[in-house]
């Protein structure tokens, strides 16, 4: 066995700190002191049972299963766009069993799965032109298609990104990609026009917060506030102002980075921060040292999954990125996300485990 | 199915990549980590401050002005609460449909509230800006059941003026206002802030420095919606001082009651501490309009009003005192022993002087008049006889002796000095020389010759106090709790007049009232005995009018009564002018007898009710 016990550590201390920060969040409210976080333990352990659950399966029959697992989340996707719970103006969530279930989160590891099997069966010397993308393409649409449509413009973004991270390992014939990339510049402002008004909103508030500070604009001036007052060493645990009187929002969900930052300072960013580059680290160096195509991918498909996941989380939170509603893996609360989060740290171990078979 | 590396070249081409993006990526969180150190410790304090700001709140707290008190501690003046709906534009997610709800709620047209918060546009953050003043209970309860569609609008409450006699005393109390840009750059009004009132008339005026306050503090906590979590720091406001004035309710009541319809004044004022008890000026004012700020339109009907009922009669109205000018030509004779009061004069009902002739108001003539008769009937003939005599310069010299022309020097403002004309004076000021006839003139009060009506009341206290005369006042005392600044009588004056001169002076005044011919006979009463003195000051020559009706009212003769009583023992004086009111002992005489009497019967009450004997 080849356990990657630091890996599995630094997540554990991830996700208790998270438990910790949500835990803060309504110490002050009259609501159900400890409901977020204890909720949250909860997720954790079903996401550890996921992970202990999927080491223990050789990654190679996952391998083979990987088509027809990605295929059951787009079934999900389908049934969410037509049967789905809206909450907040989309559709996201189907219940499952009494358990609201986002199947978005999910399709995000089936998708990196699908990619892994593909790419690693089609290598070959000669370098990969846009033609020899045509199935990636269409795996990368059926799943950007439908989560784009609930619509979850971080999450679809997210899996571009992701399918972007991952070619960018392949053997890439040059002048091909560059004609590619050409194409999606000119068709980028064409883009703006699919986008709906609330999305457009948040980007021309991300311009330019100062355009709207009431509405569009606050959440991330109070955010940079949280971030910001927090100064070296933090307010103090249960202690921030911003968090405590609700001048954040969204403090459980996309800002929960802002009540971190205000409660434990740049101290207590920084321990984070090393906690998550550790994360990517360790993902990268399981793909460097894994012994198939397969298992490369598959770790560096999830590396890049929680590195955008992080980058884009704080950079919206630090005022650098637009508001797109994406959450901070492992920290942010949301069952979802914990245990597919949770499953890909179980793929990453699983990889190591196996790696000189 | 596993892929076995066959193509190293790929092999190698992808561990390539990932050595090259582990470093993109630890670039990446470097630069995350400078824009931390940048937000956090670089602009640590600025972004502390905006949290700080965020979440605390200072607001003042209204301190509550001192109160007017009566003698017997009624207050005359109080503050009551008052409702104001304030919008804080910060904690008002949208302020357009608040504004909406708020206009719907209490029928007031949109467009007024917007245009309140748009002129407020540049005030400091989450400082709230007054949408509509005085809410009724009606009001004030409809927008708290309708809070939660309300965010970010509060009802303050803020204590308002009550005057308690309304229209009343108006005078005397004054009316506040809001500080003007003057008297903000004024280093005495340093503690002041824009839209502060503060008194700008009367005893409001005079006692601002007491009356006034100290403003409290609160820090408080708030949450996003603007709730108060927290109070974090509280200075409690202290209120301000309470004076204590010799305004006697029922008296003043009864004075204002007296003069309604008329344009005039009563004084009444006690003899030996020159407490005022009653000092009514009509037209008055509705100093309650004033409490919170008076709206343009009042005020402007105020200004415009002929009778001009900002004006204290009792202080600022100058008239010539007639008749009541004979007492200082009759002491000065005594004095000075020009004249034996037993002698006596003929009246025909006129007096000719060179070429002139002079009438007595009496068109029949009195006949034979001694000093006394010449006083209780104001025989204008025996005055004519006995002014050359007696001479400007000792007219003047008693005139002033008793207090005219100087201001008497009580707590209101404005208060007017009147005149003592002298033979230098009008050859200063025309370049012609006093002629005889303006003397005879004098000597009946006409004239060049100006008083004041708390003039006339103060030459009357020092009749009735043997030739003291104390200063008039208001305030007794100001109650500040920890200390009482006690003001004790004071004497404005003394005359030094021999006591037999003012006892004469006080049998023909009682004459005056109580003698079958005298001219003030409609102020007797049966309780009491009252002395007195009628005037009539007049505003046009009278040759060619023949009955008073007939006279336009602007030009009809002021009624002048100033009073003692009781004769003997004189306590309290009453002094009325009706302007335009016709003769002194028709007009003013009646109401000197009624303010009288209340004082009398008030006082029998309240000897009895010391004695604990039952009312009857």
């Amino acid at each position: 066995m080849n356990f990657d016990i630091a890996l599995f550590v630094s997540v554990l201390v991830l996700c208790f700190l998270g438990v910790i920060n949500l835990n803060s969040i309504y110490s002050s409210s009259g609501e159900a002191t400890s409901f977020y976080s204890f909720k949250q333990i909860y997720w954790i352990l079903i996401g550890l049972s996921a992970l202990f659950i999927i080491i223990n399966i050789n990654y190679i029959t996952i391998c083979r299963y990987s088509y027809y697992l990605h295929a059951f989340a787009l079934i999900l996707l389908l049934i969410v766009l037509f049967y789905g719970k809206s909450k907040f103006g989309s559709q996201r969530w189907i219940y499952l069993a009494g358990i609201s279930l986002q199947p978005s989160e999910f399709a995000k590891i089936t998708f990196i799965l699908a990619l892994s099997k593909f790419f690693s069966e089609n290598m070959s010397p000669r370098a990969y032109t846009i033609r020899d993308l045509f199935w990636p393409f269409i795996i990368l649409l059926s799943t950007f298609i439908p989560i784009y449509l609930q619509p979850d413009l971080g999450t679809a973004g997210i899996i571009f990104l992701i399918f972007l991270s991952m070619i960018f390992f392949l053997n890439l014939n040059r002048t091909s990609f560059l004609r590619f990339f050409v194409f999606c510049a000119v068709l980028l402002p064409g883009f703006w026009f699919f986008l709906k008004e609330y999305q457009k909103q948040r980007i021309l508030v991300f311009l330019n917060p100062d355009l709207d500070p009431l509405n569009a604009g606050y959440q991330v001036i109070q955010s940079k506030i949280a971030v910001g007052s927090g100064s070296l060493l933090g307010k103090g645990y249960k202690l921030g102002t911003q968090t405590q009187l609700r001048f954040l929002p969204e403090q459980h969900t996309d800002f929960v980075f802002s009540v971190w930052a205000e409660e434990w300072g740049f101290i207590g960013c920084f321990f984070l921060l090393l906690l998550f580059f550790f994360i990517i680290y360790r993902g990268l160096r399981i793909a460097y040292s894994s012994k198939n195509f397969f298992a490369a991918f598959l770790a560096v498909g999830l590396s890049s999954l929680f590195f955008w996941h992080f980058i884009i989380n704080v950079f919206m939170t630090l005022g650098l990125f637009p508001v797109v509603g994406v959450t901070l893996p492992f920290v942010s609360y949301g069952g979802s996300s914990m245990v597919s989060c949770l499953f890909g740290i179980g793929l990453l171990l699983n990889l190591n485990m196996r790696k000189f078979k | 199915m596993s892929i076995q590396f066959d193509e190293k070249n790929l092999a190698l081409l992808l561990n390539k990549k990932i050595r090259l993006s582990v470093i993109l990526i630890a670039v990446v969180f470097l630069f995350i980590c400078f824009r931390l150190g940048y937000l956090q410790i670089l602009k640590g304090s600025k972004y502390s401050a905006l949290s700080t700001n965020n979440r605390i709140r200072i607001t003042k707290t209204p301190d509550p002005r001192g109160l007017i008190l009566s003698k017997q501690n009624q207050a005359l003046v109080k503050n009551i609460p008052s409702f104001d709906l304030h919008l804080i534009p910060q904690d008002t997610p949208d302020i357009d449909t608040v504004l909406l709800n708020i206009a719907e709620l209490l029928q007031i047209h949109f467009e007024d509230l917007k245009e309140v918060v748009k002129k407020n546009a540049g005030r400091p953050p989450f400082k709230p800006i007054s949408l509509k003043k005085e809410l009724s209970w009606n009001e004030m309860s409809l927008v708290l059941s309708k809070k939660l569609d309300l965010q970010g609008i509060t009802v303050e409450t803020v204590p308002k003026r009550l005057y308690c006699l309304g229209t009343f005393a108006s005078h005397i109390f004054g009316f506040l206002g809001e500080i003007d840009h003057t008297e903000l750059q004024d280093p005495e009004y340093s503690d002041y802030a824009m839209g502060d009132l503060l008194g700008k008339y009367g005893l409001e005026k005079w006692g601002e420095k007491y009356l006034r306050g100290k403003k409290g503090g609160l820090q408080t906590e708030v949450d996003v919606y603007g709730n108060r979590q927290n109070i974090l720091a509280e200075i409690a406001p202290v209120p301000g001082c309470n004076l204590i004035v010799s305004i006697d309710p029922v008296l003043q009541t009864k004075a204002e009651e007296l003069l309604q319809k008329k344009t005039g004044t009563v004084i009444a004022i006690h003899v030996s501490s020159g407490e005022i008890f009653a000092m009514a000026s009509s037209p008055g004012f509705d100093s309650n309009l004033f409490a919170r700020g008076i709206d343009y339109k009042d005020w402007k009907k105020l200004i415009d009003n002929p009778f001009h009922p900002l004006l204290n009669r009792a202080l600022q109205s100058q008239q010539p005192p007639g008749s009541i000018f004979k007492i200082i030509v009759a002491i000065a004779a005594l004095e000075e022993k020009i004249i034996n009061p037993q002698v006596q004069f003929f009246c025909p009902g006129h007096y000719t002087l060179g070429a002139r002739t002079f009438n007595c108001w009496k068109r029949g003539g009195h006949g034979w008049m001694n000093m006394r008769d010449a006083i209780v009937e104001s025989c204008d003939t025996y005055f004519y006889n006995i002014a050359l005599k007696v001479g400007m310069d000792n007219m003047v010299r008693y005139a002033t002796m008793y207090g005219f022309g100087e201001k008497t020097g009580l707590e209101l403002e404005g208060e007017k000095p009147g005149f003592v004309p002298t033979p230098q004076w009008k050859k200063e000021k025309y370049g012609i020389a006093w002629q005889k006839g303006e003397t005879l003139n004098m000597s009946i009060g006409q004239g060049f010759l100006l008083a004041t009506p708390i003039q006339l009341a103060c030459f009357f206290c020092g009749i009735a106090n043997n030739g003291k005369i104390p200063k008039p006042r208001l305030v007794l005392n100001v109650d500040c709790r920890d200390t009482k600044e006690r003001y004790s009588p004071e004497t404005l004056r003394i005359c030094r007049i021999s006591q037999q001169t003012h006892a004469f002076i006080r049998d023909a005044l009682a004459g005056v009232v109580n003698d079958p011919k005298g001219t003030g006979a409609r102020a007797k009463t049966d309780r009491i005995i009252v002395a007195g003195k009628t005037g009539t000051s007049q505003v046009a020559s009278k040759k060619s009018i023949k009955s008073e009706t007939d006279i336009p009212r602007h030009l009809r003769d002021h009624a002048w009564f100033v009073s003692m009583a009781p004769a003997d023992k004189p306590e309290i004086v009453v002094c009325v002018l009706v302007e335009h009111g016709g003769s002194g002992g028709q007009v003013a005489a009646p109401i000197a007898k009624e303010m009288l009497s209340s004082y009398f019967s008030l006082n029998e009450i309240q000897t009895r009710a010391e004695k604990g004997s039952p009312l009857n």
